[in-house]
């Protein structure tokens, strides 16, 4: 089974992912960020998740803020804890004592060439990790990424949240030359759940019910601040790529950041014209492909995310 | 009543075909042509579009010469000298030299007087950089109040074509751009590349022009062929042997509305960015803090399109 670490900021979103890569990889750490909310509620959900679904890894707290930019965090649709809407267990252990870059390149170290590296928050830790220690490319199989967006915006008009919250970060991370896979908002958007798909999971243990819960409540925050009728899957599609990749069609491009303080600063910008071979003086083509960008979602994804959460809260009776 | 326009253009192949559908089509009155540097040097792009106007039989219309140079940059964000031709525009259209001479006052200075005295509608469609219509807004403060509509060819949502996320006429003089669309006119109407993408006219569609035997066609088929030809050498459309005629649905959404789908958003332009200069930032999502200012197109009905254009170059003047 592929080993995984997971990058997180949970989070309800991220909370799907932990479940679902649990259920189909071999989930080995959990390293977390600031974002959806401060490091100190991010770090307590991760370990409170981690005791609701019988997960005994290692879980380390990493940046508290970004290498540059001012901070943000994402109250407004995941809530003052960052995981409102449902009882979660208190978390029955410490984060471990060390940062999260140091978890990170153990569990590199452990898991030589075979390692993905997940990250479903911002960037900051991975961009340290990969700056503190230039061996971690070698050790690595890969990054995938939820971030960024071809077209839509949700914090500014083109930028996405986990990108924009540390756009130095993210450009170091997409420069890094690793075999790197970036999920944006204009795909996992359309990987959504309704009311319906939701209560699928009511019928389940407490796992499942308390999933249920937190989903609830992040479909209403963001029918509430975005407007939309579904509750985005965003993190989990992170970790399609290496559970079935025929989940999402991803096109190996050129993705920078944009990094000036202007209209668009936080916007990953995608190499996504054709050109020709004829090279054309001001239309210069982009730098060479870096990232596999998720480009179409299967309809099938959403049903298998919500099986995934059903047989893993099965399989803990 | 026929609808009276202005037509600021930087002709330029698809210019060209822009200024034969206003000229020719019989809803429509084309009462003058401002020229502003672009696809071409200004003077070049004035002598093609007195060539065109001669050969349909409209040598009437006014021509008046505007910008040579962005309006405060000395230059396109990437010099002239290194803009090589794509082969779409060449520097003189195949058409013979002009008989007529341009007028002999600036463009700007026309547009200025040509509202400030009119006492019917007259629409402004700019289908080049926006320089002259940004120069005439600085000059006199009721300009804008003065255009009762603006219909420009420009800017791109989903992907550029002069950069990864820039389209040509809006990059090449960014702050001009950037002015046009804040200014506040009453009705804005933006026609993309995510709308002239759509609107392809096949090789098939060009022996339809040139069967029809009139300036016009002979015209049309001429320039088409000649951008179908470099498009699929250099920027290959979905479909091979068809090519965007952008500046010619600008036209014919006067004549017909419902030839492009527009969402009315609100759009800004990024004169900053180092990756994202002169690119239209539309807020899809409603996540800035702005009103909607512009009807901006990301579809387009080709059927009609082309049918339109075969219907008028079937005339002569």
């Amino acid at each position: 089974m592929t080993p995984v670490l997971l990058d997180c900021d949970p989070g309800h979103d991220d909370a799907v992912a932990m479940i679902y890569a649990a259920h189909h990889l071999n989930l080995c750490a959990i390293t977390t960020v600031y974002g959806n909310q401060t490091l100190d509620h991010t770090t307590r959900n991760a370990l409170s998740l981690c005791r609701l679904a019988g997960l005994n890894i290692p879980v380390a707290a990493g940046a508290s803020a970004p290498l540059v930019a001012p901070p943000i965090t994402g109250g407004a649709v995941h809530g003052k804890t960052g995981l409102d809407g449902a009882e979660l267990p208190e978390p029955d252990r410490a984060p471990l004592d060390m940062h999260a870059v140091e978890l990170i390149l153990r569990t590199a170290r452990e898991h030589k060439g075979e390692l993905i590296l997940a990250a479903t928050g911002a960037l900051t830790n991975v961009a340290l990790a990969l700056q503190v220690e230039p061996k971690l490319k070698e050790w690595l199989r890969g990054i995938t990424i939820m971030g960024g967006s071809t077209g839509i915006g949700n914090v500014t008009e083109v930028a996405e949240f986990n990108i924009y919250c540390d756009p130095e970060a993210a450009e170091i991370v997409l420069r890094a030359g690793l075999p790197t896979w970036l999920v944006g908002l204009d795909v996992t958007r359309r990987v959504g759940v309704n009311k319906a798909d939701i209560d699928s999971l009511r019928g389940g243990g407490k796992l499942a019910r308390t999933l249920a819960d937190l989903l609830d409540f992040f479909l209403a925050s963001l029918k509430r601040v975005q407007g939309i009728d579904t509750a985005s899957l965003h993190d989990p599609c992170a970790l399609v790529p290496f559970i079935d990749p025929t989940m999402i069609d991803y096109r190996h491009t050129s993705v920078r950041i944009e990094l000036a303080p202007g209209l668009t600063r936080g916007m990953t910008v995608a190499e996504l014209r054709r050109l020709g071979n004829v090279p054309l003086g001001h239309m210069r083509p982009s730098a060479p492909a870096n990232v596999h960008l998720a480009r179409e979602p299967s309809p099938r994804l959403v049903p298998h995310i919500l099986a995934a959460i059903r047989e893993f809260d099965a399989a803990m009776k | 009543m026929r609808r009276k326009l202005i037509l600021d253009v930087d002709t330029g192949t698809d210019d060209a075909v822009a200024i034969m559908l206003a000229a020719l089509h019989p809803d429509l009155e084309l009462i003058g042509v401002t020229t502003v540097d672009g696809n071409v040097q200004v003077q070049y792009c004035t002598d093609n579009t007195l060539r065109t106007l001669d050969f349909i039989g409209r040598g009437d219309i006014p021509v008046y010469e505007g910008l040579h140079r962005p309006l405060t940059r000395p230059d396109f964000p990437i010099p002239r000298a290194i803009k090589k031709s794509t082969g779409v525009h060449g520097l003189e259209l195949p058409l013979p030299a002009p008989t007529s001479k341009k007028q002999n006052k600036h463009a700007v200075e026309y547009l200025i007087e040509t509202y400030r005295a009119a006492t019917e509608e007259i629409v402004l469609v700019p289908t080049g950089p926006l320089s002259n219509i940004a120069a005439a807004i600085a000059l006199d403060p009721k300009f804008v109040e003065r255009v009762p509509e603006v219909v420009l060819m420009g800017g791109a949502h989903h992907h550029g074509n002069v950069t990864p996320s820039a389209e040509f006429n809006i990059w090449a003089d960014p702050d001009a751009s950037a002015s046009v669309f804040a200014a506040g006119f009453r009705k804005l109407v933006c026609v993309p590349l995510d709308a002239t993408h759509e609107a392809l006219v096949s090789l098939a569609n060009v022996a339809a022009m040139e069967a029809l035997n009139t300036p016009a066609g002979t015209a049309a088929a001429r320039f088409i062929d000649r951008r179908i030809r470099a498009y699929d050498a250099n920027q290959p459309m979905a479909e091979r042997g068809a090519a965007p005629v952008h500046d010619a649905l600008c036209v014919a959404y006067l004549v017909d509305p419902t030839v492009i789908t527009t969402d009315f958003r609100h759009v800004a332009v990024e004169t900053i960015g180092a990756l994202t200069m002169g690119r239209t930032v539309v807020d899809t999502n409603f996540r800035g803090e702005n009103p909607p200012n512009c009807h901006f197109a990301f579809h387009a009905d080709r059927q009609k399109f082309v049918d339109m254009m075969l219907k008028t170059f079937a005339r002569t003047a």
